[in-house]
Formats: structure tokens, C-alpha cells, sequence
């Protein structure tokens, strides 16, 4: 080329190409352009009317479950051990429940798996007593009559909460009742006490007001929510449940940018007023998508318990490491998964 | 737009480009260090939480008081490092307050562990319920531990997540920063030629042009940049040279035409006057002859004086037909020896006065360029000057030869005859001047008018160097020959 003025713009055209390119390399290698939509998934969910499944109702009400394509059915019922008998009929694909009834379906051979963790709450857990049976301390709870959904987590907590007070478990006698009448039972003292979870817990503290009396025991147990499938389910579906792992992450990063139009939504579908919500602990709820090794150890307690109380043979501990499946979350966030695996 | 502006504009662009890319990537390079700083910290709270599980097994294991006392440090440290954390978004905070939290809630169950007594001297239901208690404690303990791990490694994810977005901007920002480089080098490289290249090359070409003799090209080119004006001065330049050339050429026609006429009068004017002379000369003659014995002596003497005025008279017409047909002749230009021109002239001259002794002095091979007729004219005029005002002279000596001055060619005819002072000098090449009287040295006067007018016509000079009683030398240049 003879013209200097030719090859200097020659090479600048070149140097710009040169750039253009790089910049569409480095575009498309860090996923800028998006891949083809998947055929619309089918998926049953049984879910409990309480906060600790405020994921799945805020993916519900943003649908987030149609922009992952699923075409998601939800079965609202009073709490999780319903959810998992539900799921163990057949009726759901996937349950929504406490992680101490899981493991008592677990123990009870149910071929179950935890496809992620949807919340984790301290203080959640409370027993509500009664002042005017002379309850004011924990200790004071020795003898009483205090109400439980057996099989619940709201069993499990009593049972950790007496033992943290060095106190015997049997100490106490339970009384079996479904949580919608709790609140009703207390304050007509037919009962000392309730061992339960949220809204239950507020009702009942407001059914006693200034005579009720209400223990927490973030030391003893943090309530945990479990989304659970059957293994063969999980298997068989890897790409309904990464697609379910997407859309509950999107409820979860809702919930931090948006925490008040969250807490709007949960209390709507939970026919909650937004301050009683609020009332009842909302910002204890840490609502994250996640499978942590350390819930491998409460698991565990929780399996010695269900045992001592008689839910299943006594035996060995079962490794319930069988029983996370890590695959989907694995895939769609892995740092998200702190088990060791 | 001026190029000078146009200049400036272009530097002060390229270097607020250049400021931009440098202040673009260090921000990006402290955003790396800063992240990397984090990561370090990150690492030392891994490393704390590390040691505090480990010294807590330690304790469960052997209850002894060594691992307790470094469980208390450790998690002092541990506070510390926490307080000290530079994370600022809202995630980071809310993991660093979940920190703190389960850091002081296994502290206090450490405290609760190592206070409990152990089960062995309890009765059974104390001891069930202390072995149930210290194994709730265990497991808390472990959960917490594992959950400020996983926690700690959140905050580790956090600082790769910074420094590996810093790292694409350190990336981004030099793509855009040579992609900047790129557009605006070829946008000065495009503005350069159109705005200045291209206009300097009509310029060089318009040069070459008139160079060849196109004094009628116009470069016309618009604008307000410097180019533009040195382009107007460039066509009112050919503009202004033309019309003084036009003047020149109107004033050499004119010159050349004035010229001819003088030439043609002074030809007309000595061929005419021949004619009443000889009249002149042939009837004082006829008088002398036929009539001489009836004319006394003064008549005769009369007669005579007009005889010799009139001849006088016939030759200074002759010479002045001399001189104009030098002024006339066609120049023929060939090489041509000078010496042998001189030696021609000297011998002649001493065939003609034999007695006379002159010493000649003529270098050898003297070549010049030059009309050889005229050329001879010149020399036999210089040296029958030379030769005529030595007669006086005991040991007369003539030269002829050449010499080198201001680096050319000179060459020079010199004599040590009567010489003349050079107050004079200025009159010597003027027509009929005469620097002595005719009855001491004749002559017409005409001869050095004739050597000046034949120089001129080679485009060459002539000078004269002289002292009374010294002797005279002439100098002069011929224009050189062009070897293109």
C-alpha cells in the first residue's frame, strides 16, 4: 500500500474490528445473550399457611415460577406435616414442611429428599403459657398440660427447650391438638401451656394477652422450612427442580430489595394484617435458599428424638446425607450448598 | 477551523483520553486491592474460626483448662477482626451481624459446656438430663461453628466476586480505551489528510506547475485554516507575477524594437555619410593633382587638412559600423582557444612594427565558450591597446592568461605600458572616451567600447585594474557553459 495516509487508516480500521470482536467474545463468554426457552414443567407443591413458606407465596404472587416455565399447582394446607402426607399419598410432587417432620416420615422409611431449605428463623419457635398457673419461669413448666401437634416441630422445639433448662422431657404432659385450636384451648385453660410456631404462637399470646407468659429458645432450636420431594421424583426431574431453585432465588432477592411490598405479599396470602407480621417476628425470618452442613447435625438430633419419643424403632441414626439433594441447587447456585459432599 | 487549533484541539483530546484510560484503570486497580485487601481479612477470619472449632473439640474431648483459655482468645480475636471489617453492602453487613451473633452465642454455650459438672456423680435422671444437656450444647456449638464458616466463606466469595468484577472493569476499560484510541487515531488520521494532506498535495502540484512555466494556474482553494491562506497568497502571487511579466515582456518588445530602429539609423547614418566624405576626400585630391601648381602652400595645406579630416572622419564611421554589427551579429557559441586568438593577434602586431621588442607572455590552452569572430574583435582591440601604449615603454611585456576569482574563471590581458588613473576608470568603456590625447597615443576611442559591448553579449563582465607608469590589466568573465 503505497498511500501512508491509506495504511494508517487501514490500521485503525483493523485495530477497531480488532476490539469489536474481543468485546463480542467477552460478551457472549460471560452469558449476555440468552439461551432458547424449555418446555413449560407441570409441578404440585403442598404447602402450610405459615411465613416459614413466604418463598414459595412471594414466587407464587410475582410469578416467578411462569418465568422459569413452570406451570406450578399449590395445595395450601394448615401445616407441613399435612403437606408431607400429602406428598406421601401422591397428591403433590413437593411438600413444603418443618425439617422434624420430614425426618420422622424419614425414619418411617419414606424415601424423601430435601431439595433446598426456604428459611431459617431463631426465635420463631415459642412456648405460650399461662401466668395464672403459676408459670414464670421455665422450670415452672414441670407437671404441666401443654399443647403440641404431635409429630411436629413444635413438639421437637418443647423437647429441646426443656432439655436446654436441664429439665426432663417427660417432666410435662403433652396434650395432642391440631394448631388451629390452640389459641382457643389455652385461653379456655384446658391447657397450661402451647409449644408452636407462627401465627399460632401470636394468637395464642394475644388470646391470653397480659396473662400470657411466651419462653423462646434460639439456643435450642432455629426453625427450619424443607421444600421435599420424593427422591425418585427429585431424580427424575432435575430440570423442574433447577427451574424451582431459580424462581425461589428470585423470591429471595425480592424479599431483600423489597422487603415491605414482601411482607405485603405473605400477609395477603396468609390473610394476615402487615403489621401483625410484622408483630409476630417477620424480621427474624431469614429467608434464603441454601443446604447447609449444619443441618445434617440437627437432622440428626432430631432423629434421636423421634426415636426416644417412640415415632420410630430405636436404631442407628440414618445418614441423612442420602436424603439432601444437592444436584439442582448445585446447579443453579452451588455456593449456595455448604454441604460437605 | 485553524490547523494551529485544530493541533491544540487534537492534543489536548488525546491527552484527556489518555488521562481518562489512566484514571479508569487505577480506580479499577484499587478497587483490586482494596478486594484483595478483604480477601485477606476474609482468610484470617477462616483461619480464626479454623482454630476455634478446633480448640473446642479439644475441650469436649479432655476438658482441660489450656484449650478454654484459647477458645477466650480466639474469639476475642475473632470480635475484633469482625469490628474491623471493611464490608459495606447491605449482604456483607448482614453476614458479618450473623458473625458476630453465632460468635458470641458459642461463646456463651462454651462458657455453659465448661460450667455444667459432669454426669458421673449425679443420681440416673440427673445424669440423662445433664448427658442430654451437654449433647444439645455440642450439637448448637457445632452448628453454630459451621454456620460462621460457611458464613466466613460467603465473605470470601464476596471479595473473588469484587475482585473479579474489578478485573473485568480493568478489562473493559482498556478495550474502551483502545477502541477510544483507534476512533480517534483514524478520525486525525482521516481529518489530517482531508484538511491538510490533500490540500498540501494541490499546493506542490500547483508549485510544479508554475515551475514549468503555467504561470495561469489557480489554486483556489476555500477555507480559513492557514493552508486556505497560503493558497490566496499563492494565486495572488501568480497573479502579481504575471502581470509583471507581462510589463517585462511589453517592456523587452518595446526595447528590442527601440533598438533595432537605433541600429538601423546609426547603419543608415555611417553608410550615408561615406559617400559625401569620399566626395570630400576624392575632390581635395583631384584639387592637389590637377590644380597643384596653381595653388599656393596654404591652399595645398588646406586641402590636406581636408583630406586628413575626412579620412579621420571615414574611420571613426567605420568603427561605429564596427561596433553596431557586433551589437547585431548572431552569436555562434563553440569552444574556442584564447591562446591561440592572442598568439594570432602578437604576431600580426609584430609583423606590422618589427623593430619594436615587446615581450609577449601568452598561457598556453586557454578555452573558453564564446563567439569566435567576436571574441577575436574583442582581443585584437585589447591587445593593439596594450601593444600601443607600451611604445613608450624600455622592456614592454604583455600578458595574457587566466585567473580564479570569487571562484570563477577570469581571464586577463595586462601590460605595464602608461597605465591611467583610476579616477578615470568609469569613463574608459564609454564610446569616442579618450584618456590621452591623440597625438600621443591615436586612436579613436571606440576600441574598449567594443571589448565591453562583445563581453555583454556572452552574458559576461569586465573590469579594469590600473596605476600611472604601472600598465593596465583587463579582466573579464564569460558566462559559463551549461552542462545541462
Amino acid at each position: 500500500m503505497q498511500n501512508p495516509q491509506a495504511r494508517a487508516g487501514a490500521v485503525a480500521a483493523i485495530t477497531v474490528m480488532i476490539v469489536v470482536a474481543v468485546a463480542l467474545a467477552y460478551a457472549s463468554g460471560s452469558g449476555m445473550f440468552t439461551k432458547p426457552a424449555a418446555p413449560i414443567e407441570k409441578l404440585g407443591i403442598a404447602l402450610a399457611t405459615t411465613p416459614d413458606a413466604a418463598l414459595l407465596h412471594i414466587a407464587a404472587a410475582k410469578g416467578y415460577f411462569a418465568e422459569e416455565g413452570l406451570a406450578v399447582t399449590l395445595t395450601l394446607v394448615s401445616h407441613g406435616k399435612v403437606a408431607l402426607d400429602l406428598l406421601a399419598r401422591g397428591q403433590a410432587d413437593l411438600a413444603s414442611a418443618a425439617d422434624a417432620p420430614f425426618v420422622i416420615s424419614v425414619l418411617k422409611g419414606e424415601r424423601l429428599g430435601i431439595a433446598a431449605t426456604v428459611v431459617n428463623v431463631p426465635n420463631e419457635m415459642a412456648i405460650v403459657a399461662r401466668r395464672d398457673r403459676g408459670i414464670a419461669a421455665p422450670h415452672d413448666l414441670l407437671g404441666k398440660r401443654i399443647g403440641v401437634t404431635l409429630g411436629t416441630n413444635g413438639e421437637y422445639f418443647l423437647w429441646a427447650f426443656l432439655i436446654r433448662h436441664k429439665l426432663a422431657p417427660d417432666s410435662v404432659t403433652l396434650v395432642d391438638m391440631p394448631p388451629g385450636r390452640m389459641a382457643q384451648e389455652l385461653a379456655s385453660g384446658t391447657i397450661d401451656a402451647v409449644s408452636t410456631w407462627e401465627p399460632i404462637r401470636s394468637k395464642a399470646h394475644a388470646a391470653l394477652a397480659d396473662n400470657a407468659r411466651t419462653f423462646t429458645g434460639a439456643d435450642a432450636y432455629t426453625a427450619t422450612q424443607v421444600v421435599v420431594g420424593r427422591s425418585e421424583f427429585l431424580k427424575a426431574r432435575p430440570g423442574a427442580v433447577e427451574r424451582l431453585m431459580r424462581a425461589l432465588l428470585k423470591a429471595e432477592a425480592f424479599n431483600r430489595s423489597q422487603p415491605q411490598q414482601a411482607l405485603e405479599i405473605v400477609a395477603d396470602r396468609l390473610k394476615l394484617e402487615p403489621k401483625g407480621l410484622l408483630e409476630s417476628g417477620w424480621k427474624d425470618f431469614q429467608l434464603k435458599v441454601d443446604l447447609r452442613q449444619s443441618q445434617l447435625v440437627t437432622l440428626e438430633d432430631q432423629a434421636r428424638w423421634a426415636m426416644a419419643r417412640g415415632y420410630a424403632d430405636q436404631g442407628p441414626v440414618p445418614n441423612f446425607l442420602l436424603h439432601l439433594h444437592l444436584d439442582a441447587l448445585l446447579a443453579v447456585l452451588p455456593e449456595r450448598v455448604t454441604v460437605v459432599h | 477551523m485553524r490547523i494551529s487549533t485544530k493541533g491544540r484541539l487534537a492534543t489536548t483530546t488525546a491527552l484527556a483520553t489518555i488521562g481518562l484510560i489512566a484514571g479508569m484503570i487505577w480506580w479499577a486497580n484499587q478497587e483490586v486491592e482494596d478486594a484483595s485487601g478483604r480477601r485477606r481479612q476474609t482468610t484470617e477470619l477462616t483461619r480464626g474460626l479454623t482454630e476455634l472449632r478446633l480448640v473446642t473439640f479439644e475441650y469436649m474431648l479432655h476438658r482441660h483448662e489450656r484449650p478454654r483459655q484459647q477458645e477466650r482468645e480466639v474469639t476475642e480475636r475473632l470480635a475484633r477482626l469482625i469490628d474491623a471489617s471493611p464490608f459495606s453492602g447491605a449482604g456483607q453487613r448482614e453476614v458479618l451481624d450473623h458473625l458476630r451473633e453465632h460468635s458470641a452465642a458459642a461463646h456463651r454455650l462454651f462458657e455453659e459446656l465448661a460450667a455444667t459438672p459432669g454426669a458421673d456423680g449425679a443420681n440416673t435422671a440427673d445424669a440423662e438430663s445433664t448427658r442430654r444437656f451437654e449433647a444439645q450444647l455440642s450439637s448448637r456449638l457445632l452448628i453454630l461453628q459451621q454456620e460462621s464458616l460457611a458464613d466466613a466463606f460467603r465473605l470470601t466469595d464476596f471479595s473473588a466476586e469484587r475482585i473479579n468484577a474489578a478485573q473485568q472493569r480493568v478489562v473493559i476499560v482498556i478495550l474502551a480505551g483502545l477502541a477510544l484510541i483507534a476512533l480517534t487515531t483514524g478520525g486525525a488520521a482521516w481529518l489530517i489528510n482531508r484538511k491538510v494532506l490533500a490540500p498540501i498535495k494541490r499546493l506542490e502540484e500547483a508549485t510544479r506547475e508554475v515551475a514549468a512555466g503555467n504561470w495561469n494556474y489557480k489554486l483556489d482553494l476555500a477555507g480559513d485554516d492557514e493552508i486556505a491562506d497560503m493558497s490566496r497568497n499563492f494565486d495572488a502571487m501568480t497573479h502579481s507575477l504575471r502581470t509583471s511579466f507581462a510589463q517585462i515582456e511589453r517592456s523587452n518588445q518595446e526595447l528590442a524594437a527601440l533598438n533595432q530602429e537605433i541600429e538601423a539609423f546609426s547603419y543608415s547614418v555611417s553608410h550615408d555619410l561615406r559617400g559625401p566624405l569620399r566626395s570630400m576626400d576624392g575632390f581635395s585630391l583631384a584639387l592637389l593633382e590637377d590644380y597643384g601648381d596653381k595653388l599656393d602652400d596654404e591652399a595645398k595645406d588646406s586641402l590636406q587638412r581636408i583630406r586628413a579630416a575626412s579620412q579621420r572622419m571615414g574611420r571613426l564611421i567605420d568603427e561605429l559600423l564596427g561596433l553596431s554589427r557586433v551589437t547585431r551579429a548572431e552569436l555562434k557559441l563553440k569552444p574556442v582557444n584564447l591562446s591561440e586568438i592572442a598568439r594570432e593577434i602578437a604576431d600580426t602586431l609584430a609583423q606590422q612594427q618589427p623593430p619594436r621588442a615587446v615581450q609577449w607572455q601568452i598561457e598556453e590552452g586557454l578555452m573558453v565558450h564564446a563567439d569566435k569572430a567576436l571574441l577575436q574583435i574583442a582581443m585584437q582591440n585589447l591587445l593593439e591597446n596594450a601593444w600601443k601604449f607600451t611604445g613608450k615603454v624600455d622592456e614592454p611585456v604583455i600578458r595574457v592568461g587566466a585567473t580564479e576569482r570569487d571562484g570563477k574563471q577570469e581571464y586577463f590581458v595586462a601590460d605595464n605600458g602608461v597605465g591611467f588613473d583610476m579616477v578615470y576608470a568609469d569613463r574608459l568603456f564609454g564610446a569616442f572616451q579618450r584618456l590621452h590625447h591623440e597625438s600621443e597615443f591615436p586612436g579613436t576611442g571606440i576600441g574598449l567600447a567594443i571589448v565591453q559591448r562583445v563581453i555583454r553579449r556572452h552574458e559576461g563582465t569586465i573590469r579594469v585594474e590600473a596605476k600611472p607608469g604601472l600598465g593596465a590589466a583587463f579582466f573579464f568573465q564569460l558566462r559559463e557553459q551549461s552542462h545541462g
